[in-house]
């Protein structure tokens, strides 16, 4: 299904981080791709060339009663009138501007089947100016706390001006990104320039490339990682098989209690009775979940997940759902397919 | 909200219902989502239909029904009770 959905990238980054320039760089490049570019009107450099669509920011709140789920109205109109053209799009690529929070333009893309069955969120990418970030990062007088949002929401950041700094200023810039998002791929422009290979047709949101794509998700050491404006990234890795009764139930209170907190989520749950793998991930309250891969005889079924988001308890997720798991013995008419793989 | 792949309901005639009911042209646009909640006093399900008018401020029908079950005189009680009431009065049909 995912050849015949157009790939979207979101670009972020704060003022002056690089944006319109990497833009007219990815347009001038001799790639073959018939994209289309979404730029906000308050746009800091006009676009060369390529179809550009310019928009104002209509945020629109879908509050069920419980939980306020808030996407980006403009960009369902103008995507849903890209999506109307005769002549079918190669790539769409949204330029945010420097203040902008990610969640909303990322909620766009889950909330609507239709949307979600035709566009792909390929990936979000934040680019990062070494030179300023850091003061950025510090001061939430200067926007940090939208720099510190838009790094947590990254699949690639991109760092730009780096050949304006030291190379301790990188590592620094490097190292408190890690903190923020520990699972981002880095990618260096130098002067403006970059393998596009690495930021377009990477398919981060693809739920059959969670494993693929990043193998460190599997490997990497479980945890909690605190930054000083309260953004967290928690994981954890449960041994086991899910009750799926629980899980559904376990679901809906995550969305429910946790979704404003929750911005990025994902995961691979080892679901009693079910051959394959389950993969989840999710924006907020918007949760996709997919099967996977088969597990393979005699392997251990465990699960994993990781978060990303605003003050998140890891003890209270962790027991949460860890009490999701079957009990040996307890659950009747629950299969556990370990010992049979 | 658990989604699992196939569980996902099939929106299209719901679409069609809405489009219809609602006399909305091409360029309006229509998103559906179904949302569940545990919450005691809240509906366990809930369809959620946003309308964006091509050139009109856009509204949401609540029905709180799953989508398979959503029929047309759902939507006009909705519209009645709904974001965007002046889109039907019901007092216009007495």
């Amino acid at each position: 299904m995912t050849t015949t959905r157009v790939p979207v990238t979101v670009l972020t980054g704060f003022l002056g981080a690089g944006k319109t320039t990497l833009l007219n760089y990815v347009l001038h490049q001799n790639h073959g791709r018939r994209i289309a570019v979404v730029e906000n009107e308050f746009g800091e450099v006009g676009i060369d060339e390529a179809l550009v669509v310019r928009t104002d920011e209509e945020i629109f709140e879908m509050n069920n009663g419980c939980v306020c789920c808030t996407v980006r109205g403009d960009l369902v109109r103008i995507l849903s009138r890209l999506l109307r053209r005769p002549e079918p799009l190669d790539h769409i690529i949204i330029e945010t501007t420097g203040v902008a929070d990610p969640s909303p333009v990322a909620q766009t893309f889950f909330f609507d089947d239709e949307l979600h069955d035709r566009l792909e969120l390929d990936a979000i990418v934040t680019l990062v100016d070494v030179k300023h970030v850091l003061a950025h990062l510090d001061a939430a007088a200067a926007g940090g706390e939208k720099v510190t949002e838009q790094i947590a929401f990254a699949d690639r950041v991109v760092l730009t001006k780096t050949d304006l700094v030291d190379g301790s200023t990188v590592e620094q810039v490097v190292r408190r990104v890690g903190e923020l998002n520990p699972n981002v791929e880095l990618v260096v422009a130098e002067h403006g320039r970059l393998d596009l290979d690495r930021i377009l047709g990477v398919h981060a949101f693809d739920i059959d490339r969670v494993i693929d794509m990043e193998p460190s998700f599997l490997t990497e050491p479980v945890g909690e990682h605190y930054h000083n404006d309260g953004i967290t990234s928690v994981s954890f890795d449960v041994p086991g098989e899910l009750h799926p009764d629980r899980l559904s139930t376990w679901m809906d209170q995550l969305v429910n209690e946790w979704a404003v907190d929750i911005f990025r989520m994902k995961g691979i749950l080892a679901i009693a009775g079910e051959e394959q793998r389950y993969v989840f991930q999710g924006v907020h309250m918007l949760v996709d979940t997919q099967p996977a891969a088969p597990w393979k005889i005699g392997e251990d079924r465990r699960s994993r997940l990781v978060f990303i988001g605003r003050n998140l308890d890891r003890q209270q997720l962790e027991a949460s759902f860890s009490g999701c798991l079957v009990e040996q013995g307890a659950d009747h008419g629950v299969e556990g397919g370990s010992a049979a793989g | 909200m658990w989604r699992a792949g196939a569980q996902r309901a099939d929106t299209t005639e719901l679409r069609r219902i809405v489009r219809e009911e609602l006399d909305l042209g091409d360029d309006d646009t229509v998103t559906i989502t179904e949302t569940a909640c545990p919450k005691p006093g809240c509906p366990p399900v809930q369809t959620v239909i946003s309308v964006f008018p091509a050139d009109e401020e856009a509204y949401i029908l609540r029905v709180c029904k799953a989508v398979n079950d959503v029929k047309p005189m759902d939507l006009i009680a909705a519209l009645a009770w709904g974001d965007h009431p002046d889109r039907f009065d019901p007092r216009s049909t007495f």
